[in-house]
């Protein structure tokens, strides 16, 4: 943990989520979706989770860039919408009161960090703890996505599964 | 001082970041602008998980040999786990939802928000499938046919 590469991490990422939703041009919009998903494998990867900043960078940016890419070639490239009116404000003001909600509850929340925190106190230290002796994996991630926790892998396949079928059924059932 | 403030920091800065894909999806009118937006909010709730794992003075949770299996020389892998999973959920949905802005955008020819709203306002919704541009397609009907029974 380097908090000031995050801090600058951070600050690039905010501005580079508002220009993806701003941009007019939607491939440019994707370009810069891909642009913020780096941006946050590299924060997962300064957080010392390696895992999860290979998986983001792979499937955050790529593949679904590659779908959001591949769908707007297929359709119109450009955004024609016209903002203005009720539409401005009102969700402005709806984001703005979430926004507040959500920072102060935050305050309660453990400090950024803090190996007191009750998150990593009960089950996390028997998956560290057991990984070697009993799937002799050293990398704790595998042994509790393929091992301790395989279930929960299980079902997110039946749920890709469903998402693919899912797909297919709706852009199938049009063709005739 | 700077590390201290940097504490809470962290929650502002995945918080914003949760108000601007919420902004998106609510004030967007263009529909792959509401997805960007659904992107912007899922990650920040990957982040807000993976800053949960994080411990001070712990590493990357890969066992060493010279650093032994002591659980506070490592951080949390549970949240790295859960958000594996949520990342490639995540791309399910996303595949769903741009099979329906297909469909959509076939229908409509737009993915204004305003622009499908009056289109479904000036027609009168029925009851089965409106196939507004049947006539193109008649050749392609017939040879679909015998392919299978009539539905």
């Amino acid at each position: 943990m380097i908090w000031p590469l995050e801090l600058i991490i951070f600050l690039i990422m905010i501005p580079t989520a508002l220009l993806a939703l701003w941009l007019r041009d939607l491939l440019g919009t994707i370009a810069v979706l891909a642009a913020y998903s780096l941006f946050v494998a590299l924060l997962f990867a300064g957080m010392a989770a390696p895992d999860v900043a290979l998986v983001e960078v792979v499937i955050g940016a790529g593949v679904t860039g590659l779908l959001l890419v591949g769908a707007v070639l297929l359709t119109g490239r450009r955004d024609t919408s016209v903002e203005g009116g009720r539409s401005r404000w009102l969700p402005g003001l709806l984001v703005a009161g979430f926004l507040g909600l959500m920072l102060v509850g935050s305050v309660d929340l453990p400090d950024y960090a803090d190996p007191e925190a009750p998150g990593h106190q009960r089950i996390s230290p028997d998956y560290i703890e057991g990984s070697l002796e009993d799937t002799e994996t050293p990398n704790v991630v595998t042994s509790v996505l393929a091992d301790y926790r395989s279930f929960d892998t299980l079902g997110e396949t039946l749920v890709i599964v469903t998402a693919g079928l899912a797909c297919l059924v709706i852009l199938l059932r049009e063709a005739h | 001082m700077a590390e201290l403030l940097f504490d809470r920091t962290v929650y502002v800065g995945v918080m914003v970041l949760l108000a601007i894909g919420l902004y998106g999806m609510l004030a967007k009118r263009n529909l792959v602008k509401k997805l960007v937006g659904m992107v912007i909010f899922q990650t920040a709730i990957y982040l807000f998980f993976i800053q949960g794992a994080a411990q001070m003075g712990a590493t990357v949770p890969v066992i060493e040999e010279e650093l032994g299996t002591a659980a506070d020389t490592y951080v949390n892998p549970l949240p790295h786990l859960l958000i594996l999973t949520a990342l490639v959920v995540g791309v399910g949905v996303l595949g769903v939802a741009l099979s329906f802005l297909l469909r959509i955008y076939r229908r409509h020819g737009t993915f204004d928000e305003d622009e499908i709203a009056a289109q479904l306002a000036a027609e009168p919704i029925e009851g089965h499938r409106v196939d507004d541009h049947g006539a193109d397609h008649g050749a392609d009907h017939d040879a679909a046919d015998p392919e299978e029974p009539r539905s």
